[in-house]
């Protein structure tokens, strides 16, 4: 199943890239409340060596609590991730996760109402990179 | 007659594993009631996941932030805590890329009154599921197995 839309970037840099989103985020009602930078955690932890890999929680706070409301235990899939990883060719990749799959998992009506609208919002934040 | 306890010991432990890994429809996580303070509850929650190699990574006060962001909400205290086994992170990594999407594993504690606390842990086995990649399950579910071993701890 796919999980996820992403986007290719061309032309732009990583943190150029990570700027770009976290805008297009806000746009969309969205504030990072988190960020991993698992390239340098994995280097930290296991002395690995990992291209760039940055992971945003993203929250858009009106749904959050929409869907705390509809599933109380819900806290345990947020926030929703966005990953922006630089490719073998140099490439930026941004993917953002998709609230609807994830939430199938759930098997909650209320609750896949709201992720389909979260969705939306994801969506129109890839596209508009 | 030793021979047939330990069999017989194995087979009831096996009927318990198995029943304890069927998870019912929709249950996507495993959750634990206990009592005492938010503090002392989130403490232990930290130590026993690290004595399990997770540490934490992130950590998200959803009370807090909903009644900064909204105003007029009212949620009793309600901890996100984003908790990472570096190994299992690279192990998964390596299979499917993307998997950052799903990272860190979200544990919560949540303040229910009257002194109790229930702590959530996320089963990584039913959100793999949905990505039906064989090797990923066969790794969400030895982090369930700690994930289970924490929580019986707390």
């Amino acid at each position: 199943m796919k999980y996820y839309f992403q986007k290719t970037l061309f032309n732009v840099g990583f943190d150029e890239a990570i700027e770009q989103v976290t805008e297009e985020l806000k746009k969309e009602g969205f504030g990072i409340l988190t960020e991993i930078d698992l390239q340098a955690t994995l280097k930290m932890k296991l002395d690995v060596d990992f291209r760039q890999y940055r992971i945003l929680g993203a929250c858009n706070p009106s749904f959050a609590h929409k869907a705390l409301q509809a599933e109380l235990h819900i806290g345990s899939m947020l926030p929703c991730n966005v990953v922006v990883m630089e490719k073998d060719d140099g490439k930026i990749n941004v993917s953002a996760v998709d609230p609807h799959a994830s939430m199938m998992a759930v098997g909650n009506k209320d609750l896949i109402a709201i992720a389909k609208q979260i969705q939306e919002k994801l969506k129109k934040v890839i596209n508009n990179l | 007659m030793k021979n047939l306890k330990i069999i017989l010991s194995s087979m009831i432990m096996l009927f318990i594993m198995s029943t304890l890994s069927a998870q019912p429809d929709g249950k996507y996580y495993f959750s634990k009631t206990v009592e005492g303070t938010f503090e002392e509850v989130t403490a232990k929650t930290k130590a026993e996941l690290k004595k399990q190699d997770f540490g934490v990574i992130t950590e998200i006060d959803m009370d807090a932030k909903l009644k900064e962001k909204l105003g007029d909400v009212d949620m009793k205290p309600y901890k996100i805590l984003g908790v990472c086994s570096p190994s299992f992170a690279w192990q998964t990594i390596q299979v499917e890329e993307n998997i950052g999407l799903f990272l860190p594993c979200k544990v919560l504690v949540k303040d229910l009154g009257d002194g109790k606390v229930e702590v959530v842990m996320v089963d990584p086995a039913a959100l793999m599921g949905i990505l039906h990649k064989e090797e990923l399950v066969t790794i969400a579910d030895k982090v369930s197995e700690k994930f289970r071993a924490a929580l019986k701890n707390i």
